[in-house]
């Protein structure tokens, strides 16, 4: 093909050709930066250089070898690039199949014009790159700030493919591990949510109908034992329904207690002594036809750990060291003037009180609001810890779920995957993406909660990162999930 | 992951302090019925809430760090000076006349506001102002002129016996003096001739037969009183014994009594403070002199700061993480955590607090732009933290009437998120760098 006949191109002289390809394809150093404009002349000099640098160096024209550039044409109808002749290596990230045919999103091709490998023709005549943009880029492709990250990443080397929603796999689906069908265009083939196409890879006894109940009502469950849980919580229904009559609720209430417990004695089986055996208990509390004999203690001693323990030299100490402040409650005297089990309360509700001015001042625990703890009744730190935490944490994918759709202005347009995957990445099974990400202006608003959670939910299991464009300088920024985890520090 | 990695809190390259507990209560095995105060008492001054008692901000701050010292930038540990110098057997903090001056002129000007006359107030400070003699030294340069509470005037000649001749305080067994007695020691002849202040005045660490005696002989008056070391001029006699003892040349240290002492409280903020005395019931906050219910103080707080119930919400939720939360005012967000607490650990996160209803719909106490993000991102990557966003969920049907109580916190809840930035260039992605 001769440069001539096309109709299209400047040809270009062979001295201009020759220049183009001896040009020195450096790109020039720019130096230290200078903090304040201090008006001297070599200032100046410096600064007019270095812009003319940068203008002719874009300025140039770009020169590519006929021969290289891959034909392709753009399908208005469709939204999408044709290609003409073969793919290029471009093929192994980008583009798709179809009818045998291959095919380019706009932004791939945009992308690809840009970097000059694809010459996309309309009508029979190459698209010029302004062209491409005016043309490739709208609200129902790609918009304008959603191209400039993709391109920004497909220059750093990401692998950038558009955002499919039905390719999240639930969490429920992903413990399946079924293959996942891509139809032409990538998207993957709809997956019927009831399951019940795929029936023979269940167990007969989940109840697939119950299963999809708890999905869509309840939240999504991040714990892997999700599908036991599950099954579980439908067993125990069951099981409830089935013996509701004789549920414990059911009142007997209103009878006497069936037990004497003057006449019912406890023995003592921590006696070192001789130990007599235990009498058959009375028949009539038996449930059911249950008969019990004499019970013999010995061999059940037996098998009781009485050996004693053998402490290491420091537990030792400590041993002693607690001992050596404990005191028995048997020697206070005042516990031992008390005769039974009422009046040894009532003297520690007398001490209480005494103590009453000092630990528990009236006007904190006698009033309507009362404080969590009172200081010196909690055994350790931990526990401490634990009586104070009235303020639940709460996870981001919690009542996710039920957040209607958001506003079209925050939705995930690519996955993107790192650059090093090139190598193993197929279009057909590209895998879990890097991250996703959602495409905003600068000027626009910071996502607040509502945000995040939807898009978590949409999202799945792949973080989220938002792309903030200002005029073509982009910025990530991530909104994570986190638990401070508890700190006992003892 | 879709989860922030957590990342360890760096411990401080020189820590002070030990660890003496989580909060300031006792746990039941000890402390409980001891002579301790298991409630201590703070103060409504002006709309803040201070502790007053030096032990009670001994306990208040020391465990758990609660509050900052109103003369200090965290730990009360303000002082008159950063000298000290030992005098007799304490050490004493050493300031310049000049200073001593301004502290003579705030105590005259407080007696004069509280109505006394002037020839009143002057010889009050006449009296207050006189040195006081260091204990054991013959009194030539100040002769006893009636200061308070200093009862030395026994003769010093304590060379003769073995025992020292005073009276002495608490009728404690004195300790013999050896050096100088000539049965023990072989250099009394030499001891005897030395001068008896330089002696005295020059402090010898752990010397046997150093002077030990002297603690007891001259208790100090009144516990209130403060005392300093001036630093005046010398007199010509003297100079030549205080060059000899390593003082700069032309100053000698008189012990004077500090007539205006400037005493440091331990201030709370509200969060600290509601804390103290709702989940721990620690603490007892008077104003006027009666105590507040729990009820008065949620009401008093809530007026006085707004979005008070949201801030304590995420304050009491970091505490019962086991986190130290701190003002956050340094860095442009609401709290810093700490593990421990300050001395131990640089702060790990730094917390903006936001509050969002049922719907998770907020952003209406901070609302943030990109580029007021942005810049608080970057704050708080330079000092090495991370921006934590702490979203306190309350449920939609909590009232307004709910609100007024404290109770409506067990109905709250926190969601926390990390904010970082990705930086795309290949060699630096931020969220890899561990």
């Amino acid at each position: 093909r001769e440069p001539e006949t096309e109709a299209s191109d400047v040809a270009l002289l062979p001295s201009e050709l020759f220049a183009a390809r001896s040009r020195c394809h450096r790109i020039p150093a720019r130096g230290q930066k200078d903090f304040l404009p201090d008006g001297s002349a070599l200032q100046r000099e410096r600064l007019e250089r270095s812009l003319e640098e940068h203008w002719s160096l874009v300025s140039e024209e770009r020169v590519e070898r006929l021969g290289a550039l891959v034909q392709a044409e753009w399908i208005p109808s469709k939204r999408v690039v044709e290609l003409r002749t073969p793919a290029g290596k471009f093929w192994q990230t980008m583009g798709f199949s179809e009818h045998g045919k291959q095919f380019l999103l706009p932004e791939e091709a945009l992308y690809l014009m840009e970097c000059g490998s694809v010459q996309v023709f309309l009508h029979g005549l190459p698209l010029s790159i302004q062209e491409g943009y005016e043309m490739f880029l709208s609200p129902s492709t790609v918009t304008l700030q959603q191209y400039e990250v993709f391109s920004h990443l497909k220059r750093l080397g990401y692998i950038v493919t558009r955002f499919e929603p039905s390719c999240v796999l639930s969490h429920y689906e992903r413990t399946l591990n079924l293959p996942v069908q891509r139809d032409r265009q990538g998207r993957a083939l709809k997956r019927k949510r009831n399951h019940e196409a795929k029936n023979q890879r269940f167990d007969p006894e989940n109840h697939p109908d119950s299963l999809t109940e708890e999905k869509d009502q309840g939240e999504v469950e991040d714990k892997p034992v999700a599908m036991e849980s599950t099954s579980d919580a439908v067993l125990a229904r069951n099981w409830w329904v089935d013996r509701s009559p004789r549920s414990p609720m059911s009142p007997t209430r209103s009878q006497a207690p069936r037990w004497d417990f003057f006449t019912i004695t406890f023995p003592d089986l921590g006696a070192r002594g001789p130990l007599s055996p235990l009498v058959a208990p009375d028949p009539t509390v038996l449930p059911g036809e249950l008969s019990v004999s004499e019970c013999e203690l010995t061999p059940w001693l037996q098998r009781l750990n009485l050996r004693k323990e053998r402490l290491s030299r420091r537990e030792q100490e400590r041993e002693q060291a607690r001992r050596r402040y404990q005191r028995s409650v048997n020697d206070d005297k005042e516990v031992r003037r008390c005769g039974n089990w009422a009046e040894y309360q009532e003297l520690l509700r007398r001490r209480r009180r005494h103590h009453g001015q000092r630990d528990r001042p009236p006007h904190l625990w006698e009033s309507t609001v009362k404080p969590l703890v009172q200081p010196g009744q909690h055994t350790s730190p931990g526990e401490l810890l634990d009586k104070i935490s009235i303020i639940k944490p709460s996870r981001l994918l919690d009542g996710a779920a039920r957040l209607e759709e958001g506003a079209d202005e925050w939705k995930i347009s690519f996955d993107v995957f790192q650059p090093d995957t090139v190598a193993e990445f197929k279009k057909s099974k590209p895998g879990k993406p890097y991250s996703r990400l959602c495409v905003c202006s600068f000027e626009g608003p910071v996502p607040d909660l509502r945000v995040l959670k939807q898009l978590a939910f949409q999202s799945g299991d792949i973080p989220v990162t938002f792309a903030v464009v200002d005029h073509g300088d982009i910025s990530f920024y991530c909104f994570k999930d986190f638990q401070l985890p508890t700190d006992v520090s003892h | 992951m879709t989860e922030a990695v957590f990342q360890a809190p760096k411990r401080r390259a020189r820590v002070y302090e030990s660890y003496e507990g989580p909060f300031p209560v006792p746990l039941c095995a000890d402390g409980a019925g001891g002579p301790e105060p298991l409630v201590y008492r703070a103060d409504v001054v002006n709309r803040h809430v201070v502790v007053r008692d030096p032990a009670h901000i001994g306990a208040v701050y020391g465990k758990g760090y609660f509050g900052k010292g109103v003369l200090s930038r965290s730990k009360p540990q303000h002082s008159i000076s950063e000298r000290f110098q030992r005098f007799g057997d304490q050490r004493l903090p050493v300031i310049s006349s000049s200073k001593y001056e301004q502290h003579v002129n705030w105590a005259r000007e407080l007696l004069l506001a509280q109505g006394l006359d002037e020839d009143v107030v002057d010889e009050m400070l006449q009296k207050c102002v006189q040195p006081v003699p260091e204990v054991g030294v013959e009194e030539e340069e100040e002769e006893g002129e009636g200061q308070e509470g200093v009862t030395c005037s026994e003769d010093r000649s304590a060379s003769t016996g073995p025992l020292p001749p005073c009276g002495l305080s608490d009728g404690e067994r004195p300790k013999p003096r050896r050096q100088g007695d000539p049965r023990y020691d072989p250099l009394a002849e030499l001891h005897e001739r030395m001068d008896r202040e330089t002696v005295d005045g020059t402090h010898f660490s752990r010397h046997d037969g150093r002077v030990e005696q002297e603690d007891r002989r001259c208790p100090l008056p009144s516990a209130g009183c403060q005392y300093v070391l001036v630093e005046e001029e010398a007199e010509r006699h003297e100079q030549a014994a205080l060059e000899t003892n390593g003082h700069r040349s032309g100053v000698r240290l008189v012990c004077r009594i500090n007539p205006f002492q400037v005493i440091e409280y331990l201030q709370l903020s509200p969060e600290e403070a509601f804390f103290l005395v709702y989940a721990l019931g620690c603490l007892s906050i008077y104003y006027n002199e009666e105590p507040l219910t729990i009820a008065n103080l949620w009401e008093m707080f809530c007026s006085a700061q707004p979005n008070f119930d949201t801030t304590y919400a995420a304050y009491h939720y970091f505490r019962s993480k086991g986190w130290v939360p701190k003002t956050g005012v340094k860095y442009g967000t609401d709290f810093l955590l700490y593990r421990k607490g300050p001395p131990f650990y640089h702060a790990s996160y730094s917390v903006v607090v936001e509050k969002v209803d049922g719907s998770f719909r907020g952003a209406t106490l901070r609302p943030f732009t990109w580029r007021s993000l942005a810049a608080l991102n970057r704050i708080t990557g330079n000092v090495s933290k991370e921006l934590m966003l702490c979203y306190v969920i309350s449920p939609p049907d909590l009232s307004a009437e709910e609100r007024r109580s404290p109770e409506c916190m067990k109905r709250l809840k926190v969601q926390e998120i990390i904010v970082s930035r990705w930086v795309s260039s290949r060699e630096r992605t931020e969220q890899e760098e561990i």
